[in-house]
């Protein structure tokens, strides 16, 4: 899951990525506002979520959501401010905001309100998705494989909990290299299609050792798909 | 956006204010009004009691031929007075024929100036209080139908009079008796109630003219103190924001940290590295707010010492050289030749420049310059700091002293900085009757000139 965080402050904007990434989410650090509109216009970047800081330079993040809500993009966005007057907060949330946090704030919010936006986004409302045996919880953002009446815990790396995460959620799609290259690595992050590839094998490792080796298939000179086979 | 609570106590303020003021003015004009009323009254009853004193004088002299013997009055009276009616005959008769006329008796006409609305009785008492005549002025008017004598009285018409005894000499000055006229008050009555009315209305007016006029002055009275009211609002919720920034940071990473369960060596450097900083901005920021508010508090009570500019600056100078240095600028001070001293406090001055300067480095990329300039006017001693840095927008020029205030470009670079700097340096250059001004091309660098009046003691 792609996140869009705007904050100019270095500091915050490094505390929240650094939470964020630790939650298993992939994000983009925009630290103005012409920059996270770039991010936002790229037809590469499918974002989830996105955090805006009210103060920007360039564009502020309340003209941001603005200019999405204009353009009918209904990305959810929590809006991060130290501005806490009663007006700010309505100014704020008619701007088309979704949710609206006040500095300082504590981290354990900040993640818990994300959750709340993304069981309330219409595209991202399951709770879990599961096929065959595997299923992936998103709230809890585990996996664990189904064995009779047990659900036993795989455990991954962030990488390639996210890179199941995008599978699952694109079943018997055919996935290229470079769509979970563009997707499921931050941009500008100077990576080959060949760590993908790293990244699969390791992933199709875990998956093996709970008995579950075919669920990714590989499509020679395509790239690679969920196994419909796959029980 | 503004903030409606915050006009209350203000409207509450003018709505009092104006309420007083009206109050106040009301009582005066009150007071006014009826101090005017009592002249009014008394000047008028004065003419009256000079009508009453010439009417009883014409009189006197019209009956005078009749008033041979004291206490007695010859008949030929009734030749003098026509209407007049003696005591002993019937005078129904005389107030029926004087109802029957249709033009008012000569003699009375005489007697009367005026005859609108004056209804008179007058009786002619001898020494022995007895009533030998009486005569009704104008003859059809019912005054003397009243057996009361002696006081103000009502006529059975509910007239009130009011009565005055005059004595009466004969021809040969004896005392004959006395005159005794009641006059009617109904004119004085209307008169009294017209001028009353024409009171109340414009004391009502008044009223109505300075209520409108404190509600507005009152307001004019508030504005400034509204004025200075919302810039302490702004700049108490600025400081607020400016404070909750580095606060937000501190806690966010701290609570990062904390709930990593793997925490690199790496990683918990880079958050100490954090915590450092915005520890160090915090700490800056309170100092910067103390400064303002020590500047604001105490105008004009420094310990002022003479300050030489030329070793103050040279000192600014030496304490940034490292800093340039590190940022690969070139630093210079051109100083004057002959002492350039003003009257200051040396350590507001000092901070005042340094700020300039801090900021002129902050802003400055590698290989850039600053110069400090010192020189001297005919009154004015001339401190300029000179930098080739980003420069600032012309429509920002004039907002950079406002507290807080930062420029797009300046907050993009997050370069720290509590955003109170040259508010300070602005605050301190004012408190020792200088000037700071600025000229800046964005792109090419800004000049920050400050002029401080020199010492009066040394002139040139």
């Amino acid at each position: 899951m792609r996140i869009l965080l705007v904050e100019d402050e270095p500091d915050l904007g490094t505390a929240i990525k650094w939470a964020l990434k630790q939650e298993r989410y992939i994000v983009d650090w925009a630290q103005d506002g012409r920059e996270a509109w770039e991010f936002l216009q790229s037809p590469d970047l499918q974002y989830s979520l996105a955090i805006f800081d009210w103060m920007l330079p360039n564009v502020m993040g309340i003209e941001l959501c603005q200019r999405l809500r204009l353009r009918q993009n209904r990305l959810p966005v929590l809006m991060l401010t130290a501005r806490d007057r009663l007006q700010d907060r309505i100014a704020g949330l008619d701007a088309g905001a979704d949710d609206y946090l006040v500095k300082p704030f504590e981290m354990e919010e900040l993640l818990a309100r994300l959750r709340a936006l993304q069981r309330r986004s219409p595209d991202l409302q399951t709770q879990q998705i599961q096929f065959g045996s595997i299923l992936l919880n998103y709230t809890e953002r585990q996996v664990y494989c189904q064995q009779g009446e047990r659900q036993v815990l795989i455990s991954l790396t962030h990488k390639e909990f996210q890179l199941l995460e995008y599978f699952m959620s694109h079943p018997r799609q055919t996935v290229t290299k470079d769509q979970l290259l563009a997707q499921l690595w931050e941009s500008g992050s100077d990576v080959g299609s060949n760590v993908v590839a790293a990244q699969v094998r390791l992933l199709r490792r875990k998956l093996a050792e709970q008995g579950c080796s075919d669920l990714i298939e590989t499509l020679p000179s395509m790239g690679y798909r969920l196994n419909p086979d796959y029980c | 956006m503004s903030n409606p609570p915050s006009h209350k106590p203000f409207r509450l303020s003018r709505r009092r204010l104006a309420a007083w003021y009206t109050g106040i003015m009301a009582l005066i004009l009150l007071i006014c009004g009826l101090a005017i009323h009592r002249l009014v009254v008394h000047a008028r009853w004065l003419n009256l009691v000079r009508e009453m004193q010439q009417l009883a004088s014409r009189l006197s002299n019209q009956i005078r031929p009749a008033l041979q013997q004291p206490g007695q009055l010859d008949p030929m009276a009734q030749r003098l007075l026509p209407n007049l009616c003696l005591q002993a005959s019937d005078c129904s008769q005389i107030l029926e024929q004087a109802t029957q006329l249709s033009a008012p008796d000569p003699i009375e006409v005489r007697l009367l100036r005026n005859l609108e609305g004056q209804d008179y009785c007058i009786r002619f008492i001898n020494g022995s209080r007895q009533v030998l005549a009486s005569l009704q002025l104008p003859a059809t008017n019912f005054a003397c139908q009243e057996p009361q004598l002696w006081r103000s009285f009502k006529d059975s018409r509910g007239k009130y009079y009011h009565n005055q005894i005059f004595p009466l000499f004969n021809g040969a000055g004896e005392n004959w008796g006395m005159i005794q006229i009641a006059h009617s008050l109904n004119s004085l009555d209307l008169y009294l109630m017209w001028v009353e009315l024409a009171l109340v209305v414009l004391v009502l007016l008044g009223i109505g003219a300075v209520g409108l006029a404190s509600w507005w002055l009152a307001g004019l009275a508030l504005r400034p103190a509204k004025q200075s009211y919302q810039q302490m609002q702004q700049f108490t919720a600025d400081a607020a924001h400016e404070l909750r920034t580095p606060l937000a940071a501190l806690q966010a990473i701290v609570q990062t940290a904390l709930r990593s369960s793997d925490l690199t060596l790496e990683e918990a450097k880079a958050a100490f590295q954090i915590l450092n900083r915005q520890n160090y901005r915090l700490s800056k920021l309170v100092q910067d707010l103390l400064i303002l508010s020590q500047l604001d508090q105490s105008a004009g009570s420094r310990t002022l010492a003479p300050c030489c500019l030329n070793s103050l600056l040279q000192d600014l100078e030496d304490e940034f050289a490292a800093l340039a240095m590190a940022a690969q600028i070139q630093l210079k001070f051109l100083g004057f030749d002959n002492p350039v001293e003003i009257t200051a406090d040396p350590e507001q001055i000092y901070r005042a420049i340094s700020n300039l300067l801090s900021n002129a480095l902050r802003y400055t990329s590698a290989q850039g310059k600053v110069t400090i300039r010192l020189s001297r006017s005919a009154s004015h001693a001339v401190i300029q700091v000179e930098d080739t840095g980003i420069g600032i927008l012309p429509d920002e020029q004039s907002r950079i002293f406002d507290r807080f205030y930062r420029t797009d470009q300046g907050r993009s670079q997050q370069q720290g900085g509590s955003g109170l700097g040259l508010a300070i340096t602005q605050a301190i250059v004012r408190q020792h009757q200088g000037r700071l001004s600025l000229e800046s091309e964005p792109g090419k660098g800004s000049l920050f000139t400050i002029l401080l009046p020199l010492s009066k003691a040394k002139p040139i």
